[in-house]
């Protein structure tokens, strides 16, 4: 399997904060979703890839092509604000940025428009978050991009729109050359779209691979007041303790050490970044 | 379409929508009162630059605004060709503004002049001249700052060169009696052709040096 993005070594410190040998791979034909809380490092590394900030260190290779960070027409990027004036309209947005892309198709836009309910003339200003989103995905999948970044498109969005858009990117990726690179902390999204999962955490990565590997490699792990004993404790990650027993996060490996009484199930990705994150500020 | 060439049409589309017809009639209008009351289209030059100064601004309030620095660079728009096409938009917008000032301040005093306001309109082709360059390197002067700290901050730093335009003119024009001991220096140091090609010459360096600047603010510039 080949690679359509490679991330290696990525390093950036802003004051207390740190993006810390950030590595990994975008596969072609699928959707990777990024996650983490938060703070974590996503939009940074967003960022550094697409060169709008400078890294201290590190490089990300497009198509396998060697050389500095990504700046290439054959990428859509959504991020997380919207980039386009308030006073434009619909049509202006299409007029700013189609001159900068040789493959634009201006039909393939106008298809997109008409799908998500986008009238030519509305101003920015006048469309939901939602639409916003959806006007820049429209200008990102109309230059026959290979890869499309997003950064937290569906943020803010409602279920139906979210929905929306998951599926158009699944559909975008039956392309096999084509794939996705999906920053967000709403993982529900993802358990429905992704085949692969990056998880940054605290500016580093704390697990890269595909997503069924990441879902298999912890448990949920429940147990009730008392069994928690000292060894335990090692074992469970982001441990929370109430009066009824104790819940966590333990790696699958270590499932068949965990005492009889205890329960361990099938655990989310939402589940893994709450206790990943809560067993780094205990070790903090 | 090359890329430089794309960023300057973008440079107008982000502007756009500031140059509604109101708002255009309503400069034609400062354009007209000013120049028919000094009977001097280099008054209605003045305003028409003013008003450009201020438009240069605008692709700087607005990328502040809509975050698109940022969206250049997912343009791949690499960070010369932003700081290259925004001179090339200042300069072609400057153009157009001098010669829109220049043809209604025209036609605004030969009407005047038909309709027998009794007054001789003064052409002084020094001022003239003189006038655009002058707005030009003062905007060659802001074009650093705004490239270096962005609009909010570089604001108030933004108006020094303007300020010291004002004064400089309030205390020439004291020292030399008058607009009309202004002028006839003018009219005294342009009638050298000579002093045509200095004037040109050192507004090629303020904005070559202006240009270095700006490039180098930028490319240290995050967003």
């Amino acid at each position: 399997m080949s690679n359509i993005l490679e991330v290696r070594g990525l390093r950036k410190s802003y004051g207390a904060f740190t993006l810390n040998d950030v590595t990994f791979d975008v596969p072609n034909g699928f959707i990777t979703g990024f996650i983490g809380p938060n703070g974590a490092g996503k939009t940074t590394t967003i960022k550094l890839m697409l060169n709008i900030i400078k890294a201290d260190s590190g490089s990300a290779r497009l198509f396998g092509r060697e050389g500095g960070l990504i700046q290439n027409e054959e990428i859509g990027v959504v991020l997380d604000t919207p980039m386009y004036v308030d006073d434009w309209t619909v049509r202006d947005a299409e007029k700013a940025v189609s001159p900068f892309y040789s493959n634009w198709d201006g039909r393939m836009f106008a298809d997109y428009l008409k799908r998500f309910g986008l009238d030519p003339k509305k101003k920015v200003k006048e469309l939901s978050r939602g639409m916003k989103v959806k006007l820049q995905i429209a200008a990102a999948l109309s230059h026959n991009a290979k890869l499309l970044i997003l950064d937290e498109p569906t943020s803010g969005l409602d279920p139906v729109a979210r929905d929306e858009i998951c599926d158009l990117l699944r559909g975008f990726v039956t392309d096999e050359s084509k794939s996705v690179l999906f920053s967000t902390h709403i993982t529900a999204d993802l358990e429905k779209t992704a085949d692969y999962i990056t998880f940054i955490l605290n500016g580093s990565i704390a697990f890269t691979g595909a997503k069924d590997d990441l879902l298999k490699k912890y448990a949920r792990v429940t147990g009730g007041p008392g069994e928690l004993d000292s060894e335990l404790k090692k074992l469970v990650i982001g441990c929370r303790e109430y009066g009824a027993g104790f819940e966590g996060m333990v790696e699958a490996a270590n499932a068949d050490r965990l005492p009889k009484g205890v329960l361990t199930e099938d655990i989310s990705l939402d589940e893994i970044i709450i206790f990943m994150n809560k067993g780094a500020k205990i070790n903090e | 379409m090359s890329k430089l060439r794309a960023f300057v049409k973008l440079e107008f589309i982000t502007v756009k929508p500031y140059f509604t017809a109101k708002n255009l009639l309503l400069y034609g209008v400062m354009v007209i009162f000013l120049t028919v009351m000094s009977a001097d289209i280099s008054s209605g030059l003045s305003i028409g630059m003013m008003l450009a100064t201020m438009f240069v601004g605008y692709p700087f309030v607005i990328g502040e605004k809509s975050n698109m620095d940022a969206m250049y660079t997912t343009l791949s728009v690499n960070k010369e060709t932003v700081v290259l096409g925004r001179y090339i938009f200042t300069l072609l917008l400057n153009i157009c503004t001098v010669l829109f000032a220049f043809a209604v301040s025209l036609i605004s005093l030969l009407a005047a002049a038909v309709f027998g306001y009794g007054f001789q309109p003064s052409v002084n082709s020094g001022a003239l001249f003189l006038m655009p360059a002058l707005f030009m390197a003062m905007q060659a002067l802001q074009l650093p700052l705004y490239f270096k700290l962005g609009y909010s901050k570089a604001k108030f730093l933004s108006i020094i060169p303007f300020a010291a335009l004002m004064a400089g003119y309030i205390t020439f024009t004291g020292f030399f009696g008058g607009i009309s001991g202004l002028d006839e220096m003018l009219n005294n140091i342009f009638a050298d052709r000579f002093s045509y090609l200095i004037v040109c010459a050192a507004f090629a360096a303020i904005v070559l040096v202006s240009y270095r600047l700006s490039l180098v603010f930028y490319k240290k510039r995050e967003f």
